[in-house]
């Protein structure tokens, strides 16, 4: 009798172990690895620069790139339109129109918020683009965003008139590189309430409510998972797909204004191959490609694994390319792993 | 009801014979038959026409032979990388690691090509550069058909793993001056035809004809359309993968060695737009991403149309900046006009 007590504890611990994601034991490892190899590595500076870094950059773009990819389609625009909203938003701010230097003058938080504002429009414009192709068509996402991509990174280049535009408006930079609180450690001062994490976790709160907890949410979820028992079901597949274009140009927008603003310019080749980094957070958060798996907030463990993976290995030493090989090969592992798993089951 | 054997012929055929109406009206339905079944060919055959007149029209420097050579020049390369990705795409998948496969071959053999080299020193470095394209393609079907991997995630890592240990092996260095030999599979004529039109005609000779007329070909077409049936019709589904992804592969590192004896130079940065070039030219045209459909026509049809544009762009001297955006559009318009993604309306 004990001894299958015990036999069923054993099982039933061993079950737990293996429903975790294999992304979050990864990330324990990777953390107590790093500190271990290096003393740098876990500091409250170094914490918070790996939580900037992320929440500027990949952070917003995981997210984007998780919805398309959990209602079958990957987004590979979001690099293009992440530059694209980033140049719109320098532009603004420094553009010589008569109007916007009466408001620079008169009212300089008013051209920010236009800045953002004008940004958040480029970002639907080309979401609906997207979403409106891919929802009356059946073309795969993969090639409409991947022209997108270029349209994208185009126009960011056509509206800064050539590869960056430098902002000096300290408001605006406090977007992205600010923090609403300061600690000093060591005589150097540390933020801890960065702006652009309380952006992002607020971000992906409403995200993961709105996945799990909402229709829309359902729709995403049943659309990956079997397109056609979805649109038999009566869903209007075409109008959620069209949704999740839109809101992904949207997220992508706002991960421009915050990386132009962290970098204190707009750069066109910003964008650059944030599409596969986000691709890739979401993978290692646990999205298959398939469509229907996972949520928001395995994708942000995914995107700050990431983080911490590249920020470590850069503490440590590490050349470059030996990062590029290692973040491969930990990327295919896990995927590998996850596939393996899901063969078992 | 019982036929009367005698009445069991159409009207206006007299024994088996057909008088001339017949014969006309026989003609034009497989005429017609020809032009349904072959719609989406000739669209894109259409398509290309228009962009040659609207080219023809705006530019008097675009028929000139030499501008037409070079215009079949260009489109070469990206016709033959275009054909080891429609492979991988027959069988539903996909080859992101294209360009830095030949980054890191020709990393690895840049060196055998240089001047003062001897010509066994770069048939070696030909081999080389076409034996590791092949292990990695190979490495890339294991990890999709047998671990079980997505092709887009495995690629990817692969493209990154390949790029940054052909970051690691260069250090900065750029191979450069080749050998005149060298420089003539790129660089060269043969009766007036450039040397890499030869090539990529060649290998859709040859992938053509592996896909129409050998099992190897049908057994793709049948991965690519349904692999649980491809299965239980006795097809190795996982061999055929990653035979497929290592031709893919193999072809790359054909159109690499093409690509590096025309600029003369190797570098590890080499190629990285190559994936994404490739498979646009694959997706206009009309190979499916869902696998399982299209033919090397289409994939002369996308290839050329890419270069089409791209040159009658710098022929009416539009800034490079607007370029991308604009081969972005027509990758949209080219997609949008194929008849096979249209939606049915129930």
């Amino acid at each position: 009798m004990i001894e299958a007590q015990n036999a069923n504890k054993k099982t039933s611990y061993r079950e737990v172990i293996s429903k975790l994601p294999i992304t979050i034991i990864l990330w324990v490892v990777i953390l107590v690895l790093f500190s271990l190899l290096t003393d740098k590595f876990m500091t409250v500076s170094n914490m918070m620069n790996i939580i900037v870094q992320v929440s500027s950059g990949v952070g917003i773009v995981a997210l984007a790139s998780f919805l398309a990819i959990c209602s079958t389609g990957v987004d590979l625009s979001l690099g293009g339109t992440v530059a694209a909203a980033g140049m719109v938003a320098g532009k603004v701010l420094i553009w010589d129109l008569p109007v916007l230097n009466a408001i620079r003058d008169s009212n300089p938080v008013l051209l920010i918020i236009i800045a953002i504002v004008a940004a958040l429009i480029m970002g639907l414009i080309i979401g609906a683009i997207n979403g409106l192709i891919l929802s009356k068509t059946k073309i795969p996402a993969f090639i409409i965003t991947l022209a997108m991509m270029r349209v994208g990174e185009t126009l960011a280049r056509v509206i800064g008139s050539g590869t960056s535009i430098r902002v000096k408006d300290d408001m605006f930079k406090f977007i992205g590189g600010g923090s609403l609180l300061n600690v000093t450690i060591n005589e150097r001062s540390i933020g801890i309430l960065p702006i652009s994490m309380l952006i992002l976790i607020p971000l992906y709160i409403i995200f993961q409510i709105l996945m799990k907890h909402t229709r829309f949410g359902t729709y995403i979820y049943a659309i990956g998972g079997n397109n056609e028992a979805a649109v038999l079901s009566g869903i209007n597949v075409d109008r959620t797909r069209f949704l999740v274009f839109l809101i992904n140009g949207f997220l992508a927008a706002i991960a421009g204004v915050v990386l132009a603003s962290r970098l204190a310019s707009s750069i066109a080749s910003t964008g650059l191959g944030m599409e596969f980094d986000g691709i890739a957070a979401a993978v290692v958060g646990g999205a298959a490609l398939e469509g229907g798996k996972s949520t928001p907030l395995h994708t942000l463990v995914g995107a700050f694994m990431i983080g911490a993976l590249r920020n470590g290995l850069n503490l440590i030493g590490m050349q470059n390319s030996i990062q590029m090989i290692t973040i491969g090969l930990v990327m295919a592992a896990i995927v590998a792993i996850d596939a393996l798993r899901s063969e078992e089951k | 009801m019982d036929k009367n054997p005698n009445t069991d012929f159409t009207p206006g055929e007299v024994a088996g014979q057909k008088i001339p109406l017949q014969k006309f009206k026989d003609l034009s339905s497989s005429v017609g038959k020809f032009f349904r079944e072959h719609i989406e060919e000739l669209s894109r055959v259409f398509v290309l026409l228009i962009i040659f007149l609207v080219l023809i029209i705006l530019s008097p420097n675009f028929v000139k032979v030499a501008n037409l050579l070079n215009v079949l020049r260009v489109a070469s390369l990206n016709l033959i990388l275009a054909t080891g990705m429609a492979l991988t795409m027959l069988v539903s998948g996909i080859d992101l690691s294209i360009g830095s496969v030949i980054a890191l071959s020709t990393m690895m053999f840049g060196q055998f090509f240089q001047e003062g080299r001897s010509i066994p020193e770069m048939v070696i470095g030909i081999v080389g550069i076409l034996v590791i394209s092949a292990v990695v393609g190979s490495i890339n079907g294991l990890s999709v058909a047998y671990v079980g991997l997505p092709a887009f995630i495995a690629t990817f890592a692969m493209d990154q793993i390949t790029r940054g240990y052909s970051y690691y092996l260069s250090k900065g260095i750029v191979f450069a001056r080749f050998t005149e030999v060298f420089q003539f599979i790129g660089g060269g004529y043969l009766f007036g035809i450039p040397m890499p039109v030869i090539f990529a005609a060649l290998l859709l000779l040859v992938v053509g004809f592996m896909l129409n007329k050998t099992t190897f070909g049908r057994r793709i077409y049948a991965v690519g359309s349904n692999k649980e049936a491809a299965k239980y019709s006795g097809i190795n589904v996982k061999q055929t993968m990653v035979i497929t992804y290592m031709l893919s592969a193999l072809i790359a590192g054909f159109g690499g060695i093409i690509y590096l004896s025309r600029l003369n130079a190797a570098e590890a940065n080499i190629g990285l737009d190559f994936p994404l070039q490739a498979i646009s030219a694959a997706a206009i045209g009309g190979i499916s991403f869902n696998g399982g459909k299209g033919n090397v026509f289409g994939i002369i049809a996308g290839a050329l149309l890419l270069t089409l544009v791209t040159n009658g762009m710098n022929l009416l001297g539009i800034d490079s900046d607007w370029q991308m955006g604009f081969t972005g559009l027509i990758i949209i318009i080219g997609v949008l006009v194929d008849r096979s993604y249209a939606k049915k309306k129930n």
